[in-house]
């Protein structure tokens, strides 16, 4: 755990000065409260002694100073640490992107979509807390021990180890035996918030269902189950939360009681100032200030460290691809695969020996039932993964001497689920090319055969395409993702499953519209349906990741083979 | 603006709870007032008075008692007010939570998933503190200093009144500085949702902007939209602080003040040193809990906030009109359903989804949808189910108006297998079982074994126990389609509505899920979204929609020859088939 730890401290490594800068304003604002208390205790002690006006000059003005200075450094302290915190929060957010970006989409596969919310999300926003929460407090805590230490030196050692035993108690025991007395308690409230978090996006996604079969109430009392049950776990904790803020007080009183204890005989003595009684009992009290939100602390540690477990899991990922230092560019924008072998797990191939050309600007269909490797050939083309063996060749040069994002310039994609971010349409035209003026953009919806629907609109391009795209239909969104295209303008379209999600009128239509866009282009065309087949000049069949048959559409369906086999099994279907 | 009443209505449902941790907040005050007493008297008798350890023996042990005593007592009022605010928290999660059923899947549509459910977690967190910790201190901070002051009062007027009068410049101060701070809490609440909605969003699309060599790109854009969150965030803080610091100032003042007031009154012996230690130690006491209110006064705001947005989903309304008169009475068998003069438009689009449409029903009747997407088919269906309330025109039931029967009488009648059915986290067997919970295994094992996804479930290692992800992540789609068909199966309906797949399915598996809806079907009342034609030459009867209208109606047979939309769709249906 505490390796972990430390892995997550080195992520803040950038900011030492910045952290030590707040530590130490923390420092003297505990400081100051400190000083405020002992030089009033000191000035009615003397007082009481009736001493002259003149002796407590000085300590008059400490009084005022020490009045003022903590509340000023206490704004700057709370100031700069939380500055600190935000700066931490990006830093993180951009850490976990930037290595999230390396492995996705390919590692990325796994990961649910309300998982992600919860995981990125909050375990980042939890290490952000990291030093506000688990940095700052011991730093300051240790500040005030070792000055207050040897401030009591002066008086005996005796207070200094009383002190020193009293402030270890509170600022590390008490605040350890609550962490392993919470510790399962916390887990638990953990995976209760989780479920909880969880069965309210469930609930939420599947609304329809539960309402279409009268289960709304079942949810419901699933629900406050759930709720109970954590209620009960937090009401347990809040117990303990309440033990440790009493414990600590508790132990600063008693500290109090045993150095009077230990001062009084020495003051019977004349061995000690009586004065100091008064100056000693607040000075302690108000130092306790800066143990009280350690157990605090001990708590993030764990959850830092499990927020931090989470994320490393994945930016530990290798990623699929790697990066060559080669900087090539093709030559050309023809596209050839050699003897394409493929696997996800080394044990089995998800691809075997495919070869195909595709020439610049022809248009190929790769037909194939679910499960039989089209995703992944097209996942292996954009490069999201690399190749076991064999080669992709574009335009002259080999795969592996260029980046992802160099080979991924050169393909448009119009996938199955097509993306659309919480966005205005406008802007989820503006992935595919940044600088388009607004001209550009209805040229391509027009050419995308949206542009009626979008100016339908209310705000036209400005719309929300909302979460999940909710408003738009499958067949519009095919259209968005066609618009995509234009506007990205690249040599060779991939379309993966593009149509398949749709009804066969709208299927008809958009693969009408996209051979129209592509016409100067190249075009893979990934299906498992044959409608349309014929406009194809090249149709290559794939069955468990090989290429069993290849052809144009008379001659495959002439052949008897196993395109004329699926070719047959799904008209029947269909008629 | 110290007390949000909508909040507060919360609380006093809860009043023995609340008040008991008020009360417990008080005892500890008192005894800290003893505490302080107990000390200056020790310290008073050996340091003026010369008495010797054993003289101060009992003062010392009621010291010690008084100090276990308020740390109980702490611990009870951590208790009661951690009580009040985790009922407080079943209360509204349960109650958003049934608001948005009773808004339904079609009316929420227009929000953002993530921000709800943002909402109904950390939103309503976020009013947990303002139960635990804002709202009892608001009460501790006004009456324990008072209690103080009972007790300074009598031994010293002058101290008494310093405390009388800086007190309430402190809620000033807040008043002050917190209508300013509210406000930008507000934006800074919204601004968080959506920095969260938009890290999401953006995770989300990764392959999208990776294909668009746009994924680097958003490292920048990251890095601003949490920056832009610092900068709204610490102008809310900078405020937020300055309150924090006019607190922490008067009080620390305040002290500095009177220490140097009773120390030269104590040079004039015109007050006892007991006394004055007495005052000293209590001065903190006094401010302590007017500043831990300052502290939970943020917190307290944005609980406030948080609550502003929970109330305002609690506050949406459906369009539509209500019909007060509801009749509970158990519905009677299916003879005929009339959809009459049905108009429905959306809140987002300009268009009627449907215009003006009439149709009906008869019993055991199969009636097939069809047309292009977005011509209203759907919308049919959302109606049906009650999920939306036609802007203009009645469904009538043998009769009766739908909207008088009690809308989940009304669903117990139907069926449902929709285009993309939502698998909840949990076994198969209970994924099943959503439509018809208190099923035998034997009757869940039928259902499946008609939906032909007996035998795969089987294979499945855990069987019907396997647990299914998050959208059914291990499923494929020809595999939830079949589990959707199963739930219908089960619920064994009079009325069905089926949104026939058009997804990637494998066609084997588009084989089975075609002959289980011909079966499914056989003998009930049924609509179907079809995409299909041989389910459309089946049917009774054929609706052909286009643009919000049904533009021509009947029997295969006849549609062919004299409907002109029809034959324009069937031909492409055909050639699609080729």
């Amino acid at each position: 755990m505490i390796a972990r730890l430390f892995k997550i401290l080195k992520l803040t490594k950038g900011y030492f000065w910045w952290m030590s800068f707040a530590a130490l304003l923390g420092f003297f604002t505990v400081g100051s409260g400190v000083g405020l208390m002992m030089t009033s205790a000191y000035i009615i002690a003397k007082a009481a002694l009736h001493v002259h006006i003149s002796e407590l000059q000085i300590a008059i003005v400490g009084v005022r100073f020490f009045g003022i200075s903590r509340a000023v450094f206490r704004y700057f302290e709370r100031y700069v640490s939380h500055e600190v915190t935000f700066r931490l929060l990006a830093e993180f957010r951009v850490w976990f992107f930037k290595a999230y970006e390396r492995i996705a989409p390919a590692k990325t596969k796994d990961f649910t979509s309300g998982d992600l919310l919860t995981r990125v999300v909050s375990d980042i926003e939890s290490l952000e807390h990291i030093f506000a929460r688990v940095i700052h407090p011991p730093a300051v805590a240790l500040a005030i021990l070792v000055s207050l230490f040897l401030f009591l030196w002066k008086f005996g050692i005796v207070f200094s180890l009383i002190f020193l035993a009293s402030f270890f108690v509170a600022g590390f025991i008490v605040p350890i035996f609550t962490y392993f007395m919470s510790k399962n308690l916390g887990e638990k409230i953990i995976s209760l918030r989780t479920k909880l978090n969880e069965l309210v996006v469930d609930g939420i996604s599947g609304i329809s269902e539960l309402l279409a079969f009268n289960q709304a109430e079942n949810f419901g009392a699933d629900f406050g189950e759930t709720q109970r049950s954590l209620a009960e776990a937090e009401r347990k904790m809040s117990v303990i939360d309440g033990f440790n803020e009493s414990a600590i007080e508790l132990i600063m009183n008693l500290t109090v009681i045993t150095i009077f204890i230990f001062a009084v005989p020495l003051v019977n003595a004349n061995l000690l100032d009586g004065v100091l009684l008064s100056v000693l009992a607040l000075g302690i009290m108000s130092a306790f200030e800066a143990v009280m939100p350690i157990p605090l602390s001990v708590q993030y540690v764990d959850k830092s460290v499990r927020a931090g477990n989470r994320l490393f899991e994945i930016t530990e990922m290798q990623p699929a691809e790697d990066i060559p230092n080669d900087s090539a560019t093709p030559d050309s924008f023809d596209l050839q695969t050699e003897d394409l072998t493929f696997s996800y797990d080394k044990i089995q191939n998800a691809l075997n020996d495919i070869s195909f050309l595709l020439p610049e600007k022809k248009k190929i269909a790769i037909v194939g039932a679910s499960g039989s490797g089209k995703t992944t050939l097209a996942n292996l083309l954009l490069a999201f993964w690399r190749t076991n063996k064999g080669n992709i060749v574009l335009g002259g040069k080999l795969y592996s001497r260029l980046s992802g994002d160099e080979i991924r310039k050169y393909f448009s994609v119009i996938s199955q689920n097509v993306f659309l971010f919480n966005a205005t349409i406008k802007e989820n035209l503006l992935i595919a090319k940044t600088d388009a003026a607004d001209e550009d953009i209805l040229e391509a919806l027009e050419q995308a055969e949206l542009k009626e629907f979008v100016e339908s609109l209310p705000k036209n391009l400005d719309t929300f395409a909302g979460e999940h795209g909710k408003q738009l239909s499958g067949g519009e969104r095919k259209r968005m993702a066609i618009a995509r295209a234009i506007l990205k303008n690249s040599p060779i379209l991939i379309c993966d499953e593009a149509t398949s999600d749709l009804d066969s009128i709208t299927e008809k239509k958009i693969l009408d519209t996209i051979l129209r866009v592509v016409k100067n282009k190249s075009l893979i065309y990934i299906t498992h349906r044959f409608a349309d087949l014929d406009k194809f000049e090249e149709i290559y069949v794939l069955e468990n990741g090989r290429i069993v048959e290849r052809g144009d559409f008379k001659s495959l369906l002439q052949n008897r083979g196993k395109f004329f086999e699926l070719f047959e099994s799904q008209r029947q279907l269909v008629v | 603006m110290f007390i949000n009443s909508g909040l507060l209505e919360y609380a006093k449902k809860r009043r023995t709870t609340f008040l008991l941790s008020v009360f417990f907040g008080l005892l500890s005050g008192f005894a800290a007032i003893a505490i302080a007493f107990f000390l200056s008297k020790g310290i008073n008798d050996v340091f003026l008075l010369r008495k010797d350890l054993s003289d101060v023996s009992n003062i010392t042990t009621l010291f010690i008692a008084a100090s276990f005593l308020k740390a109980v007592f702490i611990i009870l009022k951590e208790y009661f007010s951690n009580k009040l605010s985790a009922e407080i928290k079943i209360e509204l999660r349960s109650k958003l939570i049934r608001k948005l059923f009773s808004l339904g899947p079609v009316h929420i549509s227009g929000e953002k998933r993530g921000e709800l459910a943002n909402t109904i977690s950390n939103g309503v967190e976020k009013i947990d503190v303002y139960f635990s910790r804002y709202l009892p201190q608001l009460f501790l901070s006004a009456l324990i200093p008072l209690s103080v002051l009972v007790f300074i009062f009598p031994i010293d007027f002058l101290t008494g009144v310093i405390f009388l009068l800086t007190a309430p410049l402190i809620p000033f101060f807040m008043y002050l500085i917190g209508t300013a701070a509210e406000k930008q809490s507000k934006k800074q609440w919204k601004s968080l949702s959506r920095m969260s909605a938009y890290f999401f969003d953006v995770l989300k699309g990764i392959t999208a902007l990776k294909i668009f060599g746009r994924s680097k790109d958003e490292i920048k854009k990251i890095f601003d939209v949490t920056n832009d969150f610092k900068n709204r965030t610490m102008k809310v803080l900078r405020i937020a602080f300055l309150s924090a610091l006019a607190l922490e100032l008067l009080s620390t003042l305040s002290i500095a003040i009177v220490a140097v007031e009773i120390g030269l009154r104590l040079l004039n012996s015109g007050l006892e040193f007991q006394d004055a230690l007495f005052i000293l130690i209590l001065a903190p006491e006094f401010y302590l809990p007017i500043r831990q209110l300052g502290t939970g006064f943020h917190a307290g705001l944005d609980g406030v906030s948080a609550f502003a947005r929970i109330d305002r989903l609690f506050s949406r309304q459906i369009d539509g009109k209500n019909i007060s008169e509801i009749n509970n009475q158990i519905v009677n068998s299916c003879e005929l359903i009339n959809f009459k003069n049905i108009s429905f438009i959306y809140k987002e689009r300009k268009e009627n989804a449907l215009n003006n449409i009439s149709f009906e029903i008869k019993r055991n009747e199969k009636v097939a949808l069809v047309g292009h997407s977005g011509a209203g088919k759907s919308t049919i269906f959302n109606l049906f189910l009650r999920f939306i309330e036609p802007s203009g025109g009645i469904i009538f039931y043998n009769g009766k108006d739908i909207r008088l029967i009690d809308v989940n009488d009304w669903r117990t009648k139907i069926s449902w297998a929709p285009q993309s059915p939502h698998i909840f986290n949990g076994t198969i067997k209970k994924n099943i079982a959503l439509s018809k919970p208190e099923a035998s295994d034997k009757e869940i094992i039928e259902a499946a074994k008609n939906a032909d996804i007996h035998e795969t479930i089987l294979s499945f290692p855990d069987g019907y126990d396997t647990l299914v992800g998050e959208d059914g992540g291990k499923l494929s789609g020809g595999q939830i389609h079949r589990i959707s068909l199963a739930r219908a199966f089960l619920r064994d309906s009079e009325i069905l509505l089926i949104d026939e797949p058009t997804a990637n399915l494998a066609p084997a598996s588009e084989r089975k899920i075609l002959s289980s809806i011909e079966k499914l079907t056989k003998n009930k009342t049924s609509l179907i979204i079809a995409h299909r034609l041989n389910t459309i030459m089946n049917a009774d009867k054929i609706l052909v929609f286009s643009k919000g209208k049904i533009v021509e109606s009947g029997k295969h047979e006849s549609l062919i020859n004299t409907g002109k939309y029809y034959r324009a769709l069937y031909e492409t249906y055909q050639r699609s088939a080729v």
